[in-house]
């Protein structure tokens, strides 16, 4: 079908250069938001997360752990070599390079793997 | 019966209204937005509701407005004001659905399809809708209710503005009986010339339309007829997309200009403007066009003259070298010589600059190069920090556009 005809509205709308590019930048903004809004972590899943994060500390496992920060979204995998909860930092060894650090108040998630 | 709630909000005389909002001294008052009277803007861009009870109307001289209403308070645009109230309004609909679609500054598609639970009946969800964006802006509205796009904006246009509540439902059964008795002028994309067309055929209301088979006015008129014709039954394929609304398939200017321009040089002058700012807008988002399109229309717009033709580029380009050649041929083909009052330019087949594989010669380079350069100085410093000598010669328009939006203050 001709997009004349499937989409007529689209091809005949009258917007101003401006208010386009507004409505973009307001699209943009909404998806950055989106992007960087932090999920609800509860007592129970926090819990979780430590309880995870522990075990793999003294097992020597392998954590898949996902940051949020200005960035957006970040997934680092390694082993958990050390976990200061003082200064709230986790230490990753990923075996490659330097132990990566990771700020314990900027976790979303902990995954086995 | 399809199930879809679809509304059209369209907001009443919108800058009008604005203006009433943002000086509420103006409450209660014949207000008339208007352009410049020395220039050709002088006309009305919108009147509020009292100064239509003088039977100001939309395009009117505004000499002739202040002679039916010499008590009408006479304000200038600010187009920005009002760009910004729409995008408010936008967001105050985005708390009813995650999908509106703007279609114009004024006016606004929402599909509120299975939100029924939520907001009762299609008539109650819209009088919530007026009444919040009466509270949060000062501006009324109305809105027609359909099963498509096509349905909502005639219900909206046909009837919602002259009901109490300002609402009205359109739907597959009573759309044909609604429409059959209106003049085929009020059919959504029936302008002037298509009206006149269908009335050498003996077609004056959209009934008449209706009954006529789809595959005549499909030879007569091409995919327009087509969709004519399925407008006539109240048949819309589109959807309420807000992410294909983002695309952008143009880009484009156009401009009303202050008076008849009759001399080759003067129109040539302004096109040549006009490529540089459509050139500009597509450097700055990095896309590059294949197509343009270029039409001229002269002064009476009662008796239409102008053409309206596009060409493919020898090769996508966003530099005015690469695209004002053929902005001047179409012209010089087409113009009859008849005197010009509204010109436009629009680059479309657009795609990302660095999409595309193009043979980059040393020339075409330095003149992508002039075009960042020239972008860059005229953002930061502004339109008029550097330009054509041309510019400063008799006819020339950059002077007057610079700092507006859509032709009028900004």
């Amino acid at each position: 079908m001709s997009k004349k005809i499937s989409q007529q509205f689209l091809c005949s709308k009258m917007m101003l250069p401006e208010h386009c590019a507004g409505l973009k930048e307001y699209a943009a903004g909404k998806q950055w938001a989106e992007n960087h809004r932090r999920p609800d972590i509860d007592q129970q899943m926090h819990e979780e997360l430590q309880r995870t994060l522990e075990q793999a500390l003294v097992k020597q496992e392998s954590l898949k752990i996902t940051i949020l920060n200005d960035s957006g979204y970040r997934t680092y995998s390694g082993i958990p070599v050390h976990s200061n909860p003082a200064s709230g930092l986790i230490c990753l060894q990923n075996g490659r390079n330097r132990p990566k650090t990771v700020k314990a108040a900027e976790v979303v998630r902990i995954e086995r793997g | 019966m399809s199930g879809k709630i679809i509304f059209l909000a369209d907001m009443e005389s919108f800058y009008a209204s604005v203006e009433t909002a943002l000086n509420p001294s103006l409450r209660g008052k014949p207000v008339v937005v208007c352009g410049d009277p020395a220039l050709r803007h002088g006309i009305i861009l919108a009147a509020s509701r009292e100064a239509k009870a003088f039977g100001i109307k939309t395009g009117q001289p505004a000499w002739e407005a202040k002679r039916m209403c010499p008590r009408a308070v006479f304000v200038h645009p600010r187009m920005q004001s009002y760009i910004d109230c729409s995008m408010r309004i936008t967001r105050i609909f985005e708390q009813f659905t995650d999908r509106v679609l703007p279609y114009s500054i004024d006016e606004q598609f929402l599909d509120l399809t299975g939100l029924g639970k939520i907001y009762g009946t299609p008539r109650e969800a819209a009088a919530v809708l007026i009444e919040r964006v009466w509270s949060e802006t000062g501006i009324r509205c109305r809105v027609g209710m359909g099963e498509n796009l096509l349905q909502a904006k005639m219900a909206c246009d046909c009837f919602a503005k002259k009901t109490r509540d300002a609402f009205f439902e359109l739907n597959s059964d009573n759309y044909v009986p609604c429409t059959r008795d209106l003049p085929i002028r009020s059919l959504f994309g029936v302008g002037h010339r298509m009206e006149r067309n269908f009335h050498r055929i003996g077609v004056r209301k959209i009934g008449h339309l209706a009954g006529l088979p789809r595959e005549m006015l499909h030879r007569r008129w091409g995919i327009n007829g087509e969709i004519l014709w399925l407008n006539a039954h109240g048949i819309d394929y589109s959807t309420v997309d807000p992410d294909a609304a983002r695309e952008q398939k143009g880009v484009g200017n156009m401009a009303t200009l202050p008076r008849d321009y009759r001399k080759r040089r003067e129109l040539e002058l302004v096109l040549l403007e006009m490529t540089e700012e459509v050139c500009s807008r597509a450097h700055r988002q990095g896309k590059i066009g294949s197509t343009i399109h270029l039409y001229c229309k002269g002064a009476d717009f009662d008796y239409p003259t102008g053409f309206s033709r596009q060409k493919k580029l020898p090769e996508p380009a966003a530099a005015v070298p690469g695209i004002y050649p053929t902005v001047l041929q179409l012209f010089r083909k087409h113009w009859d010589g008849k005197p010009v009052r509204a010109v436009g330019i629009s680059l479309t087949g657009l795609s990302a600059y660095r999409q595309l594989q193009i043979p980059c010669s040393s020339r075409y380079e330095r003149e992508e190069t002039l075009a960042e350069t020239i972008d860059l100085v005229r953002e930061r410093f502004g339109k008029t920090s550097l330009f054509r000598a041309a510019s400063l010669t008799p006819g020339a328009q950059l002077f007057q556009r610079a700092g507006k939006i859509g032709g009028h203050d900004a």
